[in-house]
């Protein structure tokens, strides 16, 4: 019990100003005898702080530079206790209350930070173990970026033009075409020479959306007008808004055997 | 949808009278008639016509018909290419016909009924044009049909694409993270500095109310999407403090130009949320509006941000830019995306003003 005396020490990490000041007041106003030793703006700013201060607890905003709360709270797990920040943000929050994370959502109401405090006051004071919650955090990040994709196809090809270097999206190409050294691509109006090879591309590229239809020769499904496939010889294959024709040779066809 | 049905048949009418096997066919149906009644003996002017008519035909088609259709950059139809054949063909029967009716006519030999001959070869001509005319009118139907199939199409892309742009520009404005952090922001500074926060309240408004005035209206100028622009980046200088500059340099001269509204707006946007936002000690944006050659109107929107990985998504902000300048200008238009030097990106868009 005498340990009620002792101060608890907190760090309070938010990326936007406005949100920390009023978070550290808010705390303040609901818990007078709250020690905030540190305030960090990013997430490295917040992972050091936690491993050199070894607070009691961590306010942690979600979404930051660098590193994001939850990334922070896995890589510090066990030093501290941890209530996460987040904005409006139904997916996180739902996903929270199930696994019985600690978080306030922003704004916070002054009930809601009230409740929070007395849990996290109660867990120090009666010295209960600190959760381990880093395989509750993977899981839910492993959750949460199944909700938003981490894409691992490619999006862009660059593309040396002059003495700058354009950015093409993917969806905006309609077909790859290799040529001695070099690879064609070839978009409505324009075209670039990259070095990527066919192979290299054919790897890297979303195979529902671009198909190989040719040792040398990887188009947009999406932008497919045309194909012959007479029994017996090679298909053809044409785009829309292009002119070519481009061959489909035989070990590429079985795909379009089924269409 | 009837418009294109009502022009397109038309077309094909106007294919029909401007075809020539029906000309062959007339041709041949005549001369046969003239042939049939014509005095027996006086066959000679007819021949020489008739000769001179198809060398003429033979020229045309080697020395233009065929390179014609050899040359166009798009190639024909196998079926086409029959045809020619077909004409190529009965052309050269005919030119036999004559020239044997040509060798024959000074000799003595047995009498040759030559109206027996020329009535033959007119029928095989004519037969032979008429199947010809036939097959045409089938491939132009088919051809046709194809067009307007495509057409509608084209049209139906077309309508369903506007629609969806401006479902997701809707979408866009009304972006749930923006509102609830900006408004989280405004709420926080309200009690430790409330000069600022009117100042972030105005812009939030001023935001707000010209994103919902422009799904109305899709035109401004270019003075209002800067100011647009501006409302949206003051919002974010408020939540990102030192961690974003931004700039605008434009010409007085722009300012009243017409402009499609919230073009630019996403670009700004992207470049924050997937740029600077995430980027720990943040950056700059500049943006400039120059007038360039050919009555066009130039933007150069440059971030120091992280720039793009070749994997990071092409956000629904730019994509649909992109599908909008397409929709807008077609060719015209051009939105190129480059790496800023030395970080960040560069995007420059081109658009006619006029």
């Amino acid at each position: 019990m005498s340990d009620h005396s002792r101060t608890i020490r907190a760090i309070i990490a938010e990326d936007e100003i406005p949100s920390l000041n009023l978070l550290k007041k808010q705390l303040l106003s609901v818990w007078p005898d709250l020690d905030i030793v540190g305030e960090a703006e990013n997430g490295m700013e917040a992972k050091q702080m936690i491993e050199e201060l070894r607070p009691d607890c961590a306010f942690l905003d979600i979404k930051m530079p660098g590193l994001s709360g939850m990334e922070v709270a896995r890589r510090t797990a066990g030093i501290c206790r941890v209530v996460f920040i987040t904005a409006y943000d139904q997916y996180a929050v739902d996903a929270f209350d199930n696994e019985a994370v600690d978080y306030i959502l922003k704004p916070a109401t002054e009930e809601r930070l009230t409740r929070t405090v007395n849990r996290i006051k109660a867990q120090i004071y009666s010295k209960s173990p600190i959760a381990n919650i880093s395989e509750t955090l993977e899981k839910l990040m492993a959750k949460m970026n199944t909700q938003q994709p981490v894409q691992q196809y490619l999006q862009w090809v660059r593309a040396q033009v002059g003495d700058s270097i354009s950015l093409v999206p993917v969806e905006k190409i309609y077909f790859f075409q290799a040529r001695d050294k070099y690879t064609t691509v070839m978009t409505k109006n324009e075209e670039y020479l990259i070095r990527k090879t066919i192979v290299e591309l054919d790897e890297e590229l979303n195979p529902d959306l671009f198909f190989r239809i040719h040792r040398g020769t990887i188009v947009n499904a999406r932008f497919i007008d045309k194909i012959n496939t007479l029994p017996g010889s090679r298909g053809q294959l044409r785009l829309k808004d292009r002119p070519e024709v481009h061959t489909i040779s035989r070990s590429y066809s079985n795909r379009f055997k089924q269409m | 949808v009837d418009n294109i049905e009502k022009k397109d048949i038309w077309r094909i009418n106007r294919r029909f009278l401007y075809n020539y096997y029906p000309a062959w066919f007339l041709y041949s149906v005549l001369f046969s008639l003239l042939a049939l009644t014509g005095p027996e003996a006086d066959f000679s002017w007819f021949f020489v016509f008739n000769v001179a008519t198809m060398f003429f035909a033979l020229i045309i088609y080697l020395f233009i018909v065929i390179p014609i259709i050899l040359f166009k950059p798009k190639k024909p139809y196998s079926r086409q290419i029959t045809m020619l054949l077909f004409n190529l063909l009965f052309t050269a029967i005919f030119i036999i016909i004559d020239i044997n009716f040509l060798n024959m006519f000074p000799s003595s030999g047995p009498a040759i009924n030559y109206q027996e001959v020329f009535i033959m070869g007119f029928s095989v001509f004519g037969i032979g044009m008429l199947i010809c005319w036939l097959y045409n009118i089938e491939e132009t139907h088919f051809i046709i049909e194809d067009r307007i199939i495509s057409e509608r199409n084209k049209k139906l892309n077309n309508e369903k694409m506007i629609t969806e742009t401006y479902l997701r520009l809707l979408q866009a404005q009304i972006e749930p993270h923006f509102l609830f952090n900006t408004l989280t922001s405004i709420f926080s500074l309200t009690d430790t500095d409330l000069q600022k926060a009117k100042k972030m309240h105005n812009n939030f408004m001023q935001y707000i109310k010209t994103t919902l005035n422009k799904t109305r209206s899709s035109v401004t100028t270019i003075g209002q999407e800067v100011e647009l622009i501006k409302a949206y980046l003051d919002i974010f200088k408020v939540r990102m403090g030192k961690r974003l500059q931004y700039s605008v340099e434009g010409d007085d001269e722009v300012k009243n130009l017409p402009f499609p509204s919230m073009l630019i707006q996403p670009i700004v946007e992207n470049a924050i949320k997937h740029g600077l936002e995430p980027k720990i000690d943040g950056g700059g944006i500049t943006i400039q509006i120059k007038k360039v050659e050919g009555d066009r109107i130039r933007w150069e929107i440059k971030d120091t941000g992280l720039g793009m990985s070749e994997m990071s998504h092409l956000g629904t902000g730019l994509s649909n830019v992109i599908e909008r300048i397409e929709m807008l200008y077609g060719k015209d238009g051009s939105l190129k995306i480059k790496e800023n030097q030395p970080s960040g990106v560069k995007v420059i868009l081109e658009v006619p003003y006029v």
